[in-house]
């Protein structure tokens, strides 16, 4: 839409953490992907402690992933580790204010609200995703940014990022689930009718799938309506939905079994395709 | 429907407060010069009627006035690049003028007092008969916008030309 309005879209730059890898993307024109590993322990993603151990280590492999896609360093946009935020699903807050949600949400923290950003995205049928960071969190990653030279632009988490896009009517009735397998967790959201009804961010044993199985299986009893489709990214995709396609009365299955730097590259694609805040 | 979740820092209240004041400046500057612009294109067109006007006063002024008759312009012209255009719009004077001198009146000098509530003319003329003095007196009075008139001198001058000062009171405080 936007290249419709404005045919010359810039070349713009995001970066993606994990507690693996961190992440450059350029996007405008074919997506161009560089990435480093990072040293066992440089990133620990939590939603409490700061995660980074070493910042200047971070910055110096972030800018080698940056200066490797040639970045112009504005508005580079930023996604944190899932594990780094805390997000609360509301299904009917329609007409809420922001100030009542955070008072909802600041209530379930195991911190002071004070020392938190809330950030609140409005879905169809008064659904209200909520996300919090602690600001000592958020803050160390705004300094690996700002240690490349770099300007701030979006700020996002890996697997919510996408959530907006999938959040449309899908023209059928039932299910349509998607599913984002990180190395150490995964990430389900559940949309009806391009509603969002539920979504789980949870920790899995490296290569098992099991618990994630299991949750997919019980989302037609728990929301009283039949699985139409099953999108699976990430690691493992392939392996998983091999097994769902146990399911009965299941509908479409798509896969892209992609590993996670392409799970984390295509929700940075998505955030570098937002305008700036 | 918002765009997503956004993490980034906020922006302070102190940076939204100076975007509003940044905004405002702006929209003063332009809006500032929006009306400068038209207020040239007023002086413009006041020129253009001016140079017209001139022309059509040399042709009715008394031929032996040339020097007076270069002086009213000289006045005019001031009249209309001086600004006075934008206190009581020069044109509205030039056309109260050319209306109200008959054939026969030299214009000498015109003298603006454009304060309000009630801006005022001084005409200072000259003619030879007491009939076009009369005349210019009817025609005045009788103008749009003018509200009284009054004749605060009326002397013969040794060449035999009669020489008024003629104060009109206009409506409000623009004519």
């Amino acid at each position: 839409m936007s290249s419709f309005v404005w045919p010359f879209q810039k070349t713009r730059f995001g970066l993606a953490f994990s507690d693996r890898f961190v992440l450059a993307v350029r996007n405008g024109g074919p997506l161009q992907i560089a990435m480093r590993e990072l040293p066992v322990g440089l990133i620990e993603p939590s939603s409490v402690t700061p995660n980074i151990r070493s910042v200047s280590e971070l910055a110096q492999l972030a800018e080698g992933a940056l200066g490797e896609l040639e970045a112009r360093r504005e508005g580079v946009v930023v996604l944190l580790p899932d594990r780094s935020i805390v997000t609360a699903l509301y299904t009917s807050r329609r007409g809420a204010s922001e100030k009542e949600l955070q008072a909802a949400m600041g209530a379930k923290l195991a911190f002071p609200s004070r020392e938190v950003r809330f950030d609140f995205w409005r879905g169809r049928g008064g659904v209200v995703l909520g996300a919090a960071v602690r600001e000592v969190v958020a803050e160390q990653y705004e300094q690996v940014v700002e240690a490349t030279d770099s300007r701030l632009g979006w700020v996002d988490s890996a697997s919510l990022a996408r959530i907006p896009d999938w959040a449309r009517p899908s023209g059928g009735s039932g299910l349509d689930v998607q599913l984002q397998l990180h190395a150490n967790h995964y990430c389900l959201s559940v949309f009806l009718e391009g509603s969002l009804v539920d979504l789980r961010i949870k920790l899995r044993p490296v290569g098992i799938l099991d618990g994630v199985q299991r949750e997919v299986t019980r989302l037609p009893a728990l929301h009283g309506v039949a699985l139409r489709t099953i999108t699976v990214l990430g690691e493992g995709a392939a392996a998983l939905a091999a097994a769902l396609e146990e399911i009965p009365d299941l509908g479409r299955v798509h896969v892209e079994d992609d590993g996670e730097e392409r799970l984390l590259a295509s929700a940075l694609k998505a955030l570098l395709e937002r305008p700036r805040p | 429907m918002n765009a997503g979740i956004y993490l980034g820092p906020r922006k302070s209240a102190w940076l939204r407060a100076k975007a509003l004041i940044l905004a405002f400046v702006g929209i003063s500057t332009l809006f500032h010069g929006v009306e400068r612009y038209a207020q040239r294109q007023e002086v413009v067109t006041l020129r253009g009627e001016l140079a017209a006007i001139e022309e059509e006063l040399s042709r009715t002024l008394s031929s032996n006035a040339p020097n007076e008759s270069r002086a009213v312009m000289w006045q005019l012209r001031a009249v209309s690049e001086s600004g006075v255009a934008g206190a009581i719009p020069a044109t509205e004077l030039l056309k109260l003028l050319e209306r109200t001198l008959p054939d026969g009146v030299a214009l000498v000098a015109v003298t603006i007092d454009p304060i309000p509530p009630r801006a005022s003319l001084t005409i200072e003329a000259r003619a030879a008969r007491e009939a076009d003095v009369t005349e210019l007196q009817k025609n005045v009075a009788s103008a749009p916008r003018v509200a009284a008139t009054q004749l605060l001198e009326e002397r013969r001058a040794p060449d035999g030309l009669l020489t008024i000062r003629l104060q009109v009171d206009l409506i409000g405080g623009r004519p």
